[in-house]
């Protein structure tokens, strides 16, 4: 074992970095002896050595595959310009599925000299245009116009793939499902878009810009903006008072969500300006907060819930007489109990089960659980690769959720809407 | 999601659809990925190995059978290619990469490192905390493929020290990760 290597911090850091090495291809020799004999210790450290080496290497697939992912439909072309995906280009250019080349161009055809009739349309157009230029000064407006920063995936207006330092005006913006879109205005102002979970067209999220201000038809985004910037959402509008202003947007079934993570804003419809934590959907004002309280079951306790949320968790087994609930009620009374157990999942209202739902392959696999409760009482549940929908009995405001399961369930988001946080890290989300 | 994939994987199989086989490798190439990773210790031969076996699953979708499971199909394919590897490798045995590398693996944990949703949306919360400094060298090396000589470059730093932040850095976002799971276990 090497000299230097004393302590077990020690350890773990040389093996930390001559697996990030031995990962990259990039060890010499020298380096490569030391780890390993590192792995071989014969003072009884290899295994440790071994397991943080293997601990190394699977953070850096982890990585590889968490910060270079987004294939998707239009990936021929993506991948054809976009060098972050290392791993699928490679693949691309390996199933030799072609990027469409460059196209021949016609020679342009020798001027001509111009003219009584065409001289009489240049001038038209040209009074056109000053015409428009002199309004527009006149009048200060300005042209609908961001700067796009950066593309995770792919995001297309008018039929073209954008790139990031290029413009978008005014046309619509699509940016497929899994991908991620940053936006700058001139005055600083930011915009992150991404699609809504899924993989389906409709996934997609739908934006066009303003001159200072983001138009969202679909999907989701996360807006840092300066005061007087306007956000539009089906069924609803608003602009940012103060000096900056973040907020998260969502647009679920056709209906606008607007969450103030900090600052404030006036919306339409409400006579209060809008601060920190305040959301606003199709049901009005509520408050904005995203902790779980165990205790009370309720998002934010002391606020009254939301009637839109989102709920994830990830259901683990052990044994297979394992078994979790999770119960959704309203002042005591039960609305609905979701028992779980391997392999699979009942739906119990009123104390009857009327729906059942399995998973496939081996029962003791564990499964993700997603619920989104939406106005006015439809439940719809996700497990795995499979989903329902549930009509609730009652309509309830006032709903607490409880569980009993020990450590096999975790819940690893509850928040209403709209989503808090870009699926993407981006930096003050 | 299984119906989707067997639905793009049928019609790659039966219309040449480019897409849609992308969008199964989208949704099956990190399982393929992290299965191989734990069969070699390494994970750009890894990578190359799935790289084959989807470059191959590609070239012979017309044997994929309708109905059936395409992760599943996918994860055969890559074992053959795997078992092709280990018969072609013999020459470089006493190289000392593959020495590490035989090493590593005969060491190999002996489960799996827990469910891999789970760590990569942990490790999604950890990276959404890093710095943008820290985020452009993730960015540079692990998206973009470059060395850590030259993201060293880049980022103006000498190349050892490259290397060393890039090894913290994966280690701080592993204990993170680790952290994240343990809260939400409780």
């Amino acid at each position: 074992m090497s000299e230097e290597v004393r302590h077990l911090d020690d350890l773990e850091s040389r093996v930390c970095e001559l697996a990030t090495g031995f990962a990259l291809g990039e060890l010499d020799e020298r380096e490569l002896q030391e780890l390993y004999e590192l792995l071989r210790d014969d003072a009884g450290r290899g295994p440790e050595a071994a397991r943080i080496a293997w601990q190394t290497l699977g953070m850096v697939t982890d990585l590889r595959a968490e910060v270079a992912q987004g294939f998707q439909d239009s990936l021929r072309l993506r991948l054809g310009k976009d060098r972050s995906g290392r791993f699928r280009n490679r693949l691309w250019n390996r199933l030799g599925f072609g990027v469409p080349g460059l196209e021949p161009v016609e020679a342009p055809a020798p001027s001509r000299k111009l003219t009584v009739m065409a001289w009489s349309v240049v001038s038209a157009l040209a009074c056109l245009l000053i015409t428009g230029v002199l309004f527009a000064v006149l009048t200060h407006e300005r042209p609908a116009r961001a700067t796009i920063t950066r593309i995770l995936g792919s995001a297309t207006s008018a039929g073209r793939a954008l790139i990031p330092d290029s413009e978008v005006d005014g046309r619509p913006i699509l940016v497929k499902p899994g991908s991620q879109l940053t936006l700058r205005w001139q005055d600083g102002s930011t915009a992150i878009i991404a699609g809504s979970e899924g993989s389906d067209a409709l996934a997609a999220a739908e934006a066009s810009v303003r001159a200072q201000g983001l138009v969202l038809t679909r999907g989701r985004a996360w807006v840092t903006a300066h005061s007087g910037f306007a956000l539009v959402l089906p069924g609803r509008s608003a602009s940012v008072i103060g000096d900056e202003a973040r907020v998260a947007l969502e647009v679920a079934d056709g209906q606008g969500f607007l969450g103030i993570r900090h600052g404030a804003l006036r919306s339409d419809g409400i006579s209060e300006p809008l601060s920190d934590n305040a959301g606003v959907g199709p049901s009005g004002r509520f408050s904005w907060l995203w902790e779980w309280d165990a205790a009370s079951g309720a998002l934010g306790s002391g606020h009254p819930a939301p009637l839109d949320w989102r709920l994830g968790a990830e259901v683990y087994w052990a044994d297979p007489s394992d078994s979790a609930r999770l119960t959704l009620s309203d002042a005591g009374h039960e609305i609905i109990t979701l028992a779980c157990a391997p392999g699979l999942l009942s739906v119990i209202v009123g104390g009857m089960e009327t729906q059942r739902i399995s998973v496939p392959g081996s029962p003791l696999l564990g499964y993700r659980l997603e619920l989104r409760q939406r106005e006015p009482r439809v439940l719809a549940i996700s497990l795995g690769e499979q989903s329902a929908s549930v009509t609730l009995p009652q309509t309830t405001n006032r709903y607490a959720l409880t569980m009993t399961a020990g450590a096999s369930f975790k819940i690893t988001e509850f928040y209403p809407l709209p989503d808090p946080r870009p699926p993407q890290p981006a930096i003050g989300w | 999601m299984a119906d989707d994939l067997d639905l793009w994987m049928t019609a790659a199989r039966d219309h040449g659809d480019q897409d849609a086989f992308a969008m199964v490798v989208d949704k099956c190439h990190h399982l393929i990925r992290a299965t191989l990773l734990r069969e070699t210790a390494e994970p750009d031969l890894a990578d190359e190995i799935a790289q084959e076996a989807l470059a191959r699953a590609w070239a012979k979708r017309d044997q994929y059978r309708p109905g059936t499971s395409p992760r599943a199909w996918l994860l055969t394919i890559a074992r053959s290619q795997l078992m092709e590897f280990h018969r072609r490798q013999d020459r470089d045995r006493r190289h000392l990469r593959e020495l590490v590398r035989q090493e590593l693996l005969r060491q190999a944990p002996s489960d799996a490192d827990g469910d891999q949703q789970v760590r990569l949306t942990a490790l999604r919360a950890c990276l959404s905390e890093i710095g943008e400094e820290h985020r452009q060298l993730i960015e540079l090396v692990h998206s973009q493929g470059l060395t850590s000589e030259a993201a060293a470059d880049i980022l103006g730093i000498k190349p050892p020290a490259c290397r060393q932040r890039l090894s913290r850095l994966q280690r701080i976002l592993r204990e993170c990760a680790q952290k994240r799971i343990a809260e939400a276990e409780r």
